[in-house]
């Protein structure tokens, strides 16, 4: 029974990564592509700070090596980095950030993205790959004005999954 | 805490956790470097994400099929008029250039030039995924992989000029270097001189870029580059571009050249794959 619950709260939360996946690569108009919000980051750092115990760096760094073969980065492993740190953060500030006020926390969020922008920078930096410091900012941006609503929706379905 | 064997072990810290990853980040990123060893990790990963990939590539499909049911038999009869037109057109230069094709060998035969084999190929059709990758750089996944004989480095191209290359290749799909992405350059000449130089991609979606060609070159706006076959990737004379802008500035010895794509990398859904007729033939001059 309880492994049973365990595994469908895992199905859940695999599924709400599925969807931020297909969200990730859903193809935009050329003029639209600034302004995709980080989905993939969102939902990682809801899950982590909303059950740190089973969302935590690992899962952080498959989720960053998927998302590696999905945008087809130059080096595999690059966005898995970034996204390990992601998760480790997200989980050692999860009680803090529990505590803010929603935009607050968004304040919150915006930093921890920005971050890890920085990071996928500058590993793409030192691998002398394409990068550029101006273009992930409308989109940093746009992730943490959508921050409250991603929360109150993935609270939702985490409340009425049951799971803790 | 993970019980095994009777002893009771704590799983290690998440700091400790995150320097063991960071450590395997950069060995796949090494390995990945050094060989072929990141394959097996992307096709595994890519098998199991294909859902993701035809999902997100959904609405483009649907708003495809919609156009398609919601033409009428007017609209049918439109196209077939202008198809018509333009096959009488095609039809017109094809046989004015095989006759210009026949003069030549013809007087490339009577010079006694080494005749050079022109690389034929035989071009097949194969679907974009209109889904977005890496911001940074422009490459679009191919719904054909080595199972369908696509193989690494080879030219794409639709019907205005040359798209890509593939760059990478899976068992079912494939990833195609656009010539905008910023990594790319390609060896071109220009069509009525024969000026050879490289155009660079920018990452911009109609923009590439001749960096290195000195103020004195004889290029001209609105002049058309062609394949020149330098890098044995592309066929020879196929269209690239068309020169947009030159600006000739004083302190610099080169000049700033943009250039237009001809092939239109945002619209086409479908674009060619060009097959090498025979290798044996390359090989026999």
């Amino acid at each position: 029974m309880r492994i049973n619950d365990t595994l469908r709260d895992y199905l859940t939360i695999a599924a709400c990564f599925f969807i931020a996946f297909i969200l990730a690569v859903l193809p935009f108009p050329e003029w639209a592509e600034r302004f995709r919000p980080n989905w993939v980051g969102l939902v990682l750092i809801y899950w982590c700070i909303a059950t740190p115990t089973k969302v935590t760096v690992g899962i952080g760094w498959i989720v960053g090596l998927i998302l590696d073969v999905l945008f087809d980065s130059p080096l595999l492993g690059q966005l898995a980095l970034a996204y390990a740190l992601l998760a480790f953060l997200s989980v050692k500030m999860h009680l803090r950030i529990r505590m803010y006020p929603r935009w607050q926390q968004a304040v919150v969020i915006l930093i921890l993205l920005v971050v890890i922008q920085f990071l996928i920078i500058w590993i793409r930096i030192m691998l002398s790959q394409p990068a550029k410091f101006t273009n992930f900012w409308i989109s940093v941006l746009i992730s943490m004005l959508i921050w409250p609503w991603t929360f109150a929706l993935l609270r939702n379905v985490r409340r009425r999954m049951g799971i803790r | 805490m993970i019980s095994i064997l009777g002893r009771t072990l704590r799983p290690p810290s998440s700091l400790a956790r995150l320097i063991i990853l960071v450590l395997l980040s950069v060995l796949i990123m090494y390995l990945d470097h050094k060989g072929d060893y990141g394959n097996y990790i992307r096709n595994t990963i890519n098998t199991l994400i294909k859902p993701v990939h035809s999902i997100a590539s959904l609405p483009s499909a649907v708003t495809g099929w919609f156009k398609e049911a919601t033409k009428n038999e007017t609209d049918y009869q439109a196209i077939i008029k202008d198809l018509e037109n333009k096959n009488n057109k095609l039809s017109y230069k094809l046989n004015r250039r095989q006759t210009l094709e026949d003069e030549n060998k013809r007087l490339r035969s009577q010079l006694g030039a080494v005749q050079r084999i022109r690389k034929d190929y035989t071009p097949r059709l194969a679907e974009l995924l209109k889904v977005s990758i890496d911001p940074y750089t422009r490459k679009l996944y191919l719904n054909q992989g080595s199972n369908h004989g696509v193989f690494i480095r080879q030219p794409v191209v639709d019907a205005y000029g040359v798209v890509g290359q593939v760059s990478k290749v899976y068992n079912s799909k494939a990833v195609v270097t656009l010539i905008i992405d910023p990594s790319h350059a390609i060896p071109v000449m220009v069509r009525r001189n024969g000026l050879r130089t490289i155009v660079y991609g920018t990452g911009s979606l109609n923009t590439l870029s001749i960096p290195y060609l000195g103020t004195g070159s004889r290029i001209k706006e609105k002049d058309i580059l062609v394949t020149s076959g330098m890098g044995g990737i592309f066929p020879t004379g196929y269209p690239v571009g068309r020169v947009k802008k030159i600006i000739k500035d004083p302190n610099e010895p080169f000049l700033n050249i943009t250039v237009a794509p001809m092939a239109r990398i945002n619209y086409g859904k479908e674009v060619l794959l060009l097959y090498p007729k025979t290798r044996s033939k390359k090989s026999t001059p």
